[in-house]
């Protein structure tokens, strides 16, 4: 059983179709990407599973969990976090700071810990902090520990993200647009970056425009078009597949990553 | 050596010499005229809990005035029934945030400019209720006769005494918001205020927080409300209205709404300045607007935030987060 199901998932916003019967299958430990043109439905899909928007109709399921009446604020307790197409950084809070606030759903301390220093509580704020320290040395933030996020460049809030959703011990991350507007230096270290997650055992589902570090990473790459799945399988077999390059190039051509 | 040691403590430095003013204050001045200084440590509990609401969470509130009085009458009350200072300080303080509770529920669900107007229906709902219930207000008359401030055997009904009772209870209500920042709650409360959407993809359910935000902040109006009962033992509904609540904003704002002692700056330079023109009352309300409009323009983070300010000046770089 793949660790996420999307069950013939359906929306529609006034007379726009989103997303029409999307079925797929996030398998575990793997790398999963979602491509298509813009405006196709792949944010949608990903505000839909997490329900920041409901469903119209179909389900997800996750470890053979339905998630349909589950709030959004409950989604990183499951193990399912997300990042955004935009950077959302806390801006004013520090690069130490953000991570932290990434692992409070899963400190011994609990979300409402702290306010006390006990000896206990100060071992446990420690420990935090240390595993903060660890993720920040991960994505190579570790030096501007205490700068301010708005202080940063872009490419490095996205680093940054990743190292808060991994705070929380995901089982699933969502990745929306991960590379987006970053240059090929800053895309090639956020792919190893995915690339290292994934290996440590976690799966991955993104979604992604840049053609090259999808076909590079993913296991398996669904693609969708006006809010419909119209192939999947593997890279390889998907730069092959027409449907998708008319879909991408308007006209049967040779495939070049769009980047 | 002791240059370096105080550049690195220099916080601690500063609470400590601002700690022995105001113990030493009541000696130095007239002691008809500590009831001003004493409705400035007043003044700053109420503020203090809108640097919490508005700063911490992001939130905006021109309700404080309601809650404000909601806690003197409270205060007042259960005070005149016969209740103990102690039980009708907090009682007041958990009656008003309970109130905050009831009131939050409904108007949170909005955000900045309508749960502006959502508080401000608030305010002048309750200012009326204040005018009319006369049987628990007083109305016009006000509720007179409020027993003065005693905790056991100590009695505070003098000027110089009540004035140390006020600013010991400042004091731990800056030092318990200062545990607050510390703490896991503080932490969310930032990240809320700073990203919603991001802070609910971890967990943090924004609409509980900014409610827990709201009570606090309605239960140090309440308290501060009752400090006020005790202060001229007798209270009118025309001390709760919108001009307490924009006064409040103002002292929040021109101290700091990032920081713990942004209430305490603001409502002390209030004073200071309500106190060097005594004579030229008119004046007072210019000056402290032009100074509200130059720090809107030029030190948004208040007064609390010059010293990072100042730092980031001198050493040129990523600056931290004042605390």
């Amino acid at each position: 059983m793949a660790m996420m199901e999307i069950h013939s998932v359906s929306k529609s916003f006034g007379g726009v179709q989103a997303l029409d019967n999307v079925t797929m299958s996030v398998e575990d430990k793997k790398i999963t990407g979602l491509i298509g043109p813009n405006g196709a439905g792949k944010t949608t899909l990903f505000n839909v599973i997490t329900n920041i928007e409901p469903v119209d109709s179909g389900k997800v399921t996750f470890d053979g969990r339905d998630l349909t009446n589950i709030k959004p604020y409950h989604f990183a307790k499951l193990g399912i976090l997300r990042t955004f197409q935009r950077s959302m950084p806390f801006g004013e809070m520090t690069l130490s700071e953000n991570v932290v606030m990434g692992g409070i759903a899963v400190s011994e301390i609990g979300k409402l810990g702290g306010f006390w220093r006990t000896k206990k509580a100060k071992n446990i704020l420690e420990k935090d902090k240390q595993k903060a320290m660890d993720l920040l040395k991960v994505v190579g933030l570790f030096e501007r520990k205490d700068m301010l996020a708005n202080n940063i460049a872009y490419g490095e809030q996205r680093l940054l993200e990743i190292a808060r959703a991994l705070a929380c011990n995901p089982e699933i991350l969502l990745l929306d647009e991960p590379v987006a507007g970053m240059n090929p230096e800053e895309s090639l270290e956020m792919a190893k970056l995915i690339q290292r997650i994934s290996q440590d055992g976690l799966t991955i589902f993104l979604i992604e425009h840049n053609l090259d570090v999808v076909m590079n990473l993913c296991d398996e790459v669904y693609v969708i078009n006006y809010g419909k799945i119209i192939a999947n399988g593997k890279p390889k077999e998907i730069q092959q597949n027409e449907q998708v390059i008319e879909a991408y190039l308007g006209k049967k051509g040779v495939w070049r990553a769009a980047g | 050596m002791i240059a370096r040691s105080i550049r690195s403590h220099w916080k601690i430095v500063l609470i400590s010499l601002l700690g022995l003013v105001v113990i030493v204050l009541p000696w130095t001045v007239n002691p008809f005229r500590i009831r001003v200084f004493t409705l400035c440590g007043i003044y700053a509990i109420a503020s203090t809990g809108l640097t919490l609401f508005m700063g911490f969470t992001g939130q905006i509130s021109i309700g404080q005035g309601a809650f404000f009085g909601i806690g003197a009458y409270t205060s007042g009350v259960l005070a005149k029934a016969g209740a103990p200072f102690i039980f009708a300080f907090l009682g007041s303080g958990l009656i008003t945030g309970f109130i905050g509770l009831v009131v939050g529920v409904p108007c949170l669900r909005a955000r900045t400019f309508y749960l502006a107007m959502a508080t401000l229906a608030f305010l002048l709902v309750m200012h009326t209720l204040f005018k009319n219930l006369v049987s628990i207000t007083g109305g016009t008359s006000g509720l007179g006769g409020i027993p003065p401030a005693a905790i056991g055997p100590v009695s505070f009904a003098g000027f110089t005494e009540y004035y140390y009772l006020v600013w010991g209870i400042v004091a731990i209500v800056i030092y318990l918001f200062y545990r607050l920042t510390q703490s896991y709650i503080g932490l969310t409360f930032r990240a809320i205020g700073s990203n919603e959407l991001a802070a609910e993809s971890l967990s943090a359910n924004a609409f509980r927080f900014r409610l827990l935000s709201f009570c606090l902040c309605s239960f140090l109006a309440g308290i501060a409300g009752s400090l006020y009962a005790h202060l001229d033992r007798v209270i009118t509904y025309e001390s709760f209205t919108l001009e307490e609540s924009v006064i409040f904003l103002i002292m929040a704002v021109i101290g700091g709404l990032g920081s713990i002692y942004g209430g305490l700056i603001g409502a002390s330079i209030f004073t200071l300045i309500g106190e060097q023109l005594r004579i030229l009352e008119r004046a007072q309300i210019i000056i402290i607007g032009v100074m509200l409009i130059a720090i809107v323009i030029f030190i948004p983070h208040g007064i609390a935030s010059l010293p990072d300010k100042v730092k980031g000046l001198i050493t040129g770089g990523g600056r931290k987060t004042s605390t």
